[in-house]
């Protein structure tokens, strides 16, 4: 998996998601979106799975049908059918996965028994983890999605800082300042003190990981949408998603 | 593998999921990368964002500058991650409420908007950071300090209730500090409206409103709520501000909410040695769980705090203290002499005591002087002042301000009362029962003088301390008087639009004031009136940001196709050329206040160039809360008593002034306040800085004769009189009693009629004497107060002459009956004649009811006013 270009301090003219909304019939356009398109699929397979899992699929066979609709979606060019308008690649991936649902998962389930695609490493991980990642189940699936989806989206922004930071040997100031992410203040004194900081120094370092992380979190919310300009829209939503509900364990 | 406990997220308390990355909270990543990136300047809308200024309950507060106007405000913004219908409700209502308030301890509310699809409220921007702020760099502040902010706070949060506002949240961090050092109240984020139905009280399920360690149990209980839970909440600050830290602690806000239903907080004085006793009662008792053990009202709190402010109290005056003493004397005197008479047949002479030496009477002697000693120990120490000092306006306090305490007030009143016995017993120890019959008794009564000793080391430097003062640290002062601004009842203008009129912007038109001029309105979202002034002329940016009481301040302007409008704060109100409407003239008491307010208004903006250039008494407008603020324009419709005067000089500003003076009802302004208003008239100031200095100084001194004093001018001496004649009854009854027979008058009426006979012999003859030759007598200088007639004018012998008369004929008629009639009394008329006496106690008890103006008062056209 490819990470979007770090961004600069231009920001982005075109997204992975414009990429695919926009593909036009010639082959070398195709191709180009099918790779970003798969560049998405696997970054946010999980809210997906979570999702199939809501609509009320055991584990396993939520995995397949996750599998198979990805399958489904690159391999047959499903993103001929992405419309432009709708804007963003979260709308357009619930809306497929439920129409893939309701009229071919019987269909893709007999593929999956040839056992032809695998699409998402799932048996990398451990049972015991994935028993670990089981979804809450929420009242409103579609809203369990965009949750699971949101925590993807911050998730992805914070690996990327994170990995960042250690390569410039930064790895205990990330560990330190990470809570600051979040808006909290850190104890100034005491944090300063283990980091071997003068306060100035401190605060600058807390700002700079916030602006990288919005930075980083912006980029990654841009590449599922189709105009730059919706990226607060976005993230507004993703918010209200978050603060709406709790769910409770499956 | 089970599934952890998820943990709260520590800045939005919500559980974060399991599956969130690094532990973090991700709807507040996800908010925090919202929020724009805090660098400054920045552009926010119409604003240049300068700064952060704080974090407040609801989003956050940004330092900006109104690009159009370059005025500075306070810009707070909801934030992103509390954005939600019912947040933004309960935002826009807190711009409503705080709108609601317009007061100089409460920070002002410009307007609300939404910008970049956020809500915002447009503030004043207060310059010094919070309490909170002043805290964390200083660490806990000096008392007096402390109590001055926190009276500043009470005054704010007093006009916050009456306008109708619980603040729900005050806290040192929603105190905020401004460039000139007065504090103001902000952030009405929880507050709620005790008068509007229609505003329900909002809260988000699970969330808790207020700050536990300064919310009251009622209000953590969420039971309803009165300005008792704002008092708990002051109480909470002042602690606070004096220890560092709230009296309610805990790990966690259960802890704190359990210890604040259950627990007692530690007291003040346990926790710093400097905090007066005094004060941590009053910290206590705000602090009380039960909100009827608090202080009912704003009025109380302040009161109780005042002594422990920065305005020292001023020495009591002599003449003061000295009736002070007269009536305690009278009150030990009367009280234990009856007793002794009635209970044990002993009369406390002092011929008794020297030739009879019976243990008895030594007894008698002791229990007298332990009686004074613990009748002034008791009522000093637990009150602060004894009976007669409080009627006389006067209480103890130690050097800082603080109660003197019982344990302080016992050496004291035991000093004293051994310093006035200190000749008695001196001459006791030496002089026997045969010299004392032979001609001792003299040396007794001349030892007596050796008390005055006492009183030698009384000087103006050291606030006129007696030895027993100097011992015990303590000092009787002038109570503090509140000169509390009357407020004026004010007809709730109308509250829509009565024309159907378009809006102009988003006000609702109300009334024109003046026709396609100036326009009432009604600025419907924060539900308070505002009045447009079509612009004719560019308003200065000066008169932009005039932020001060004595002037509307300027909102913003609206543009319509017709005319571009400006848009001023209306406070709820009337013109002055209302209240001149009827009799006479303003009382001094009102009229002080607004002739201080106009005259630091003009001072300043003559500084500030935004004086217009013609003033008149239509450009006075009075607040409901008895402010007075000066208007650009003339209110409409004068009658010609609002002559126009020139203001571009001094000569001019301190004409319009004496205009404005020159409606108090002469006979109500103090002799002191005359000799300001008659500088003022004859335009001698040289600077108006001086006058607004002077008229500063009168505000803190009485502005009319309270009820308190003038019984205590009218009883003092007739009951020290009573009491030394009921002294010399009794004495006489002991003794076998002749008074009665010799005098021919019945046992009953001897004490009212001798008392009579005293009253006229050593008050009423001697009062005439001095009047006539003087103008005055020393009652008058002692209570400070002095006699006018209706121009003002101290009053003419001619009229005195009369005002004596009529006090004294009743009495002097019934004495002539009585006294001399004697025994040829028929059918004991003399009994029924002391109810000739009725009518004389009756106008006696007017006099009291009604201070400035009793019935001969009245009758010889006096008044009575402040000296």
């Amino acid at each position: 998996m490819t990470d979007p270009p770090a961004p600069g301090p231009h920001g982005f003219t075109t997204t992975r998601w414009s990429l695919v909304a926009a593909a036009r019939p010639d082959e070398a356009s195709r191709t180009r979106a099918r790779a970003a398109l798969e560049d998405l699929c696997r970054a946010y397979w999980y809210p997906l799975y979570a999702f199939v899992r809501y609509r009320g699929h055991g584990s396993q066979e939520a995995q397949d049908l996750t599998q198979s609709f990805f399958a489904r979606v690159i391999e047959k060019d499903g993103f001929a059918s992405a419309d432009p308008g709708r804007g963003r690649f979260r709308t357009y991936l619930l809306g497929a996965m439920k129409h893939f649902l309701a009229n071919e998962w019987h269909r893709a389930r007999a593929q999956k028994r040839g056992g032809e695609v695998r699409f998402v490493e799932l048996g990398a991980l451990e049972p015991d983890a994935l028993d670990a990642l089981e979804p809450a189940r929420p009242a409103d699936p579609d809203a369990g999605f965009d949750r699971e989806w949101a925590l993807r989206s911050t998730a992805r922004a914070l690996e990327r800082l994170r990995e960042e930071s250690e390569r410039a040997g930064q790895e205990e100031r990330f560990e330190a300042l990470k809570g600051c992410l979040t808006g909290a203040e850190p104890d100034r004194s005491e944090t300063a003190a283990r980091l071997g900081l003068t306060a100035g120094a401190l605060k600058v370092a807390v700002h700079r990981l916030r602006q990288r992380y919005r930075e980083l979190l912006r980029a990654e919310i841009a590449q599922t949408v189709a105009d730059p300009s919706d990226v607060e829209d976005e993230m507004r939503h993703l918010v209200d998603a978050l603060r709406g509900e709790t769910g409770t364990r499956l | 593998m089970s599934p952890s406990k998820p943990s709260a997220c520590p800045r939005c308390g919500a559980a974060i999921p399991a599956r969130a990355a690094e532990e973090l909270c991700p709807a507040c990543l996800l908010a925090g990368a919202l929020e724009a990136p805090d660098e400054f300047p920045r552009e926010l809308g119409g604003y240049r964002l300068l700064g952060v200024l704080g974090g407040g309950g609801m989003g956050t507060v940004y330092e900006a500058e109104q690009t159009a106007t370059a005025r500075r405000v306070a810009l707070k913004v909801l934030g992103h991650e509390l954005d939600s219908p019912e947040m933004r409700q309960r935002f826009l209502r807190e711009g409503r409420l705080a709108a609601g308030v317009s007061h100089p301890n409460s920070l002002y509310v410009f307007g609300t908007e939404e910008i970049e699809g956020r809500p915002v409220i447009t503030m004043e921007i207060a310059g010094g950071g919070t309490l909170g702020d002043r805290l964390k760099k200083r660490g806990p502040l000096p008392v007096a300090e402390a109590v001055d902010a926190v009276l500043d706070v009470v005054s704010g949060l007093k006009a916050a209730h009456a306008a109708g506002v619980l603040h729900r949240d005050i806290k040192p961090s929603n105190c905020f500090v401004s460039s000139d050092g007065s504090v103001k109240i902000g952030d009405f984020g929880l507050s709620v409206s005790t008068l509007a139905q229609d505003d329900s009280y909002l809260t988000g399920t699970g969330v808790i409103l207020g700050t536990p360690a300064f919310a009251s149990p009622e209000q953590l209980r969420g039971r309803e709520l009165d300005v008792r839970a704002d008092i708990y909440s002051v109480g909470a600050t002042v602690f606070t501000l004096l220890t560092g830290k709230p009296p309610i602690a805990g790990r966690n806000p259960v802890e704190v909410v359990a210890a604040a239903l259950e627990e007692r907080p530690q007291a003040l004085t346990e926790l710093r040695d400097d905090v007066p006793a005094g004060l941590a009662q009053v910290v206590a008792r705000c602090l009380a769980k039960r909100p009827e053990q608090r202080y009912p009202d704003y009025a109380a709190l302040r009161a109780a705090l005042l002594p422990f402010g920065s305005t020292r109290p001023e020495p009591a005056p002599l003449g003061r203290r000295l009736f002070a003493g007269f009536m305690d004397v009278a009150v030990c005197g009367i009280i234990p002499a009856v007793a002794a008479y009635a209970f044990f047949g002993f009369d406390l002479d002092d011929g008794l005591l020297f030739t009879e030496r019976s243990p008895a009477v030594i007894a008698a002697w002791a229990g007298l002087a332990a009686f004074f000693v613990l009748y002034h120990a008791l009522f000093e120490g637990l009150f602060g002042a004894s009976l007669g000092k409080a009627l006389m306006g006067l209480r103890m306090a130690r050097a800082d301000g603080r109660a003197p305490g019982l344990g302080r007030a016992l050496v004291r009143s035991s000093i004293n009362t051994l310093f006035g016995n200190l000749g008695k017993l001196l001459c006791f120890l030496t002089i026997t029962a045969e010299q004392y019959a032979a001609g001792g008794a003299v040396v007794v009564g001349a030892s007596n003088l050796v008390a005055f000793l006492a009183y030698a080391t009384m000087r103006r430097r050291n606030g006129f301390a007696t030895v027993w003062d100097l011992a015990t640290g303590t000092r009787v002062v002038l109570r503090p008087k509140r000169a509390a601004r009357p407020a004026i009842d004010v007809v709730a203008p109308p509250a829509a639009s009565a024309s159907g009129a378009e809006p102009i912007g988003p006000y609702s038109v109300a009334a024109e004031v003046v026709p396609a001029r100036w326009i009432s309105a009604r600025d419907d979202a924060l539900r308070r009136r505002v009045w447009l002034r079509r612009r004719t002329s560019e308003l200065t940016p000066a008169r932009r940001d005039v932020a001060r009481p004595g002037r509307n301040r300027w909102l913003q302007s609206v543009e319509t196709p017709a005319a571009t409008w400006d848009v001023f704060e209306a406070p709820p109100g009337v013109p002055l050329r209302d209240l001149l409407r009827g009799d006479g003239g303003l009382s001094w008491e009102s009229l002080r206040h607004w002739l201080h307010d106009l005259a630091a208004e003009v001072a300043s903006a003559a500084k500030d160039r935004t004086l217009p250039p013609e003033l008149g008494l239509d450009h006075v407008w009075i607040t409901a809360e008895g402010r007075a603020v000066l208007l650009d324009e003339a209110w409409p419709g004068g009658d010609g008593r609002g002559e126009l005067v020139a203001v571009a000089d001094l000569a001019g500003r301190q004409r319009f002034l004496h205009g404005v003076a020159a409606r108090a009802h002469p006979a109500t302004v103090p002799l002191h306040a005359r000799v300001v208003l008659d500088s003022l008239a004859a335009g001698s100031f040289e600077k108006l800085s001086f006058l607004v200095g002077s008229l500063r100084s009168l505000l803190s001194k009485p502005a009319r004769l309270d009820r308190q004093l003038r019984a205590a001018s009218l009883l003092a001496v007739p009951l020290f009189l009573m009491t030394f004649v009921s002294l010399l009854v009794i004495g006489d009854r002991a003794g076998g009693g002749s008074m009665s027979a010799e005098s021919g008058l019945p046992e009953v009426l001897l004490i009212p009629i001798l008392t009579l006979f005293v009253l006229g012999a050593c008050l009423a003859l001697p009062q005439l004497v001095v009047l006539l030759a003087l103008r005055a007598t020393p009652g008058q200088f002692v209570f400070g107060f002095a006699v006018v007639d209706a121009a003002g004018a101290p009053a003419g012998r001619a009229r005195l002459l009369v005002r004596w008369l009529i006090a004294w004929s009743l009495p002097a008629a019934v004495f002539a009956y009585c006294g001399w009639v004697g025994e040829a009394d028929l059918g004991g008329l003399h009994s029924l004649s002391l109810l000739a006496l009725l009518p004389w106690l009756f106008g006696l008890a007017l006099a009291v009811l009604r201070p400035a103006r009793g019935p001969h008062d009245r009758w010889s056209g006096c008044w009575l006013v402040p000296r």
